[in-house]
């Protein structure tokens, strides 16, 4: 029970992030800087061409909240959707530790080490429990 | 099972395949992926690097939605509320598309996108 509840309000969590950060790129287009900047490490300059990106970025940020709380409310019975969820964790954990290892100079917001390390350890640890809740669910 | 049923899982599965790979590509090959996505769409972008490192985050998504969109594909009466989530992502990308058609058309190259949209332009003003 206790491990059910851990997970609920995991999930609950990682939906509402994602949610607010679709429907800011949705709704808020000029908030896009700030967020790429504080959230995604990266020093982003506007063009059109960004403009149209950050559409389909936002939808699918949004709708994947959507899809972990629709899992929060019933986690047995949405396992494997969480698995999914567990799985895009991973591959951000990979996709940053590329990031700040390769990306073009200037493109990166952040460049201490050390946040950078923290900023990936934060994502390896929720997509870590998520996966051992899920797991340990009966 | 019906002929709605078997167009919904039809429509499910090759939305879910194309969202993986693209989703892979994006994360793993960003350049090749803006190159298939010329072929695809006639999306032409002027400035490549920051839009290799927005494809990025924007793959790992479309991966994750396109594998839950087949674990919905394989048991669409137990997922079923997952399919009314689809059903709006694929309204609100249409929406998009037709919304921001004059934007599209700066790197774009993609004529019958623009004809398209602009019919739904006509008819929603005659009607």
């Amino acid at each position: 029970m206790k491990t059910e509840k851990t997970l609920t309000i995991l999930l609950w969590f990682v939906a509402a992030y994602h949610i607010i950060l679709g429907l800011l790129g949705i709704f808020a287009k000029e908030t896009a800087v700030f967020i790429a900047n504080n959230f995604f490490n990266f020093n982003l300059t506007l063009t059109n061409e960004l403009l149209w990106v950050i559409n389909p970025f936002a939808t699918y940020l949004l709708f994947f909240g959507v899809f972990m709380a629709v899992a929060a409310m019933d986690p047995k019975k949405y396992k494997n959707i969480i698995y999914a969820g567990v799985g895009l964790f991973a591959v951000r954990v990979i996709q940053r530790i590329i990031f700040v290892t390769s990306a073009p100079e200037g493109l990166i917001s952040n460049v201490d080490p050390i946040r950078n390390i923290i900023a990936i350890v934060v994502v390896a640890v929720i997509g870590l429990s998520m996966f051992f809740l899920t797991k340990k669910l009966k | 099972m019906s002929i709605i049923d078997i167009l919904t899982l039809i429509y499910l599965v090759i939305f879910s395949v194309y969202h993986i790979i693209q989703g892979i590509m994006s994360v793993f090959y960003s350049e090749k992926a803006i190159k298939f996505n010329e072929k695809l769409y006639g999306y032409k972008p002027k400035e490549t690097k920051q839009l290799i490192m927005n494809l990025k985050p924007w793959g790992s998504l479309a991966l994750a939605i396109g594998v839950i969109g087949l674990i919905v594909a394989l048991d669409i009466n137990k997922y079923f509320i997952f399919l009314l989530a689809f059903a709006f992502l694929l309204g609100l990308r249409i929406g998009y598309r037709i919304i921001f058609r004059n934007l599209l058309q700066i790197f774009s190259n993609n004529r019958l996108l623009y004809k398209i949209s602009n019919v739904f332009k006509r008819h929603s003003y005659s009607s």
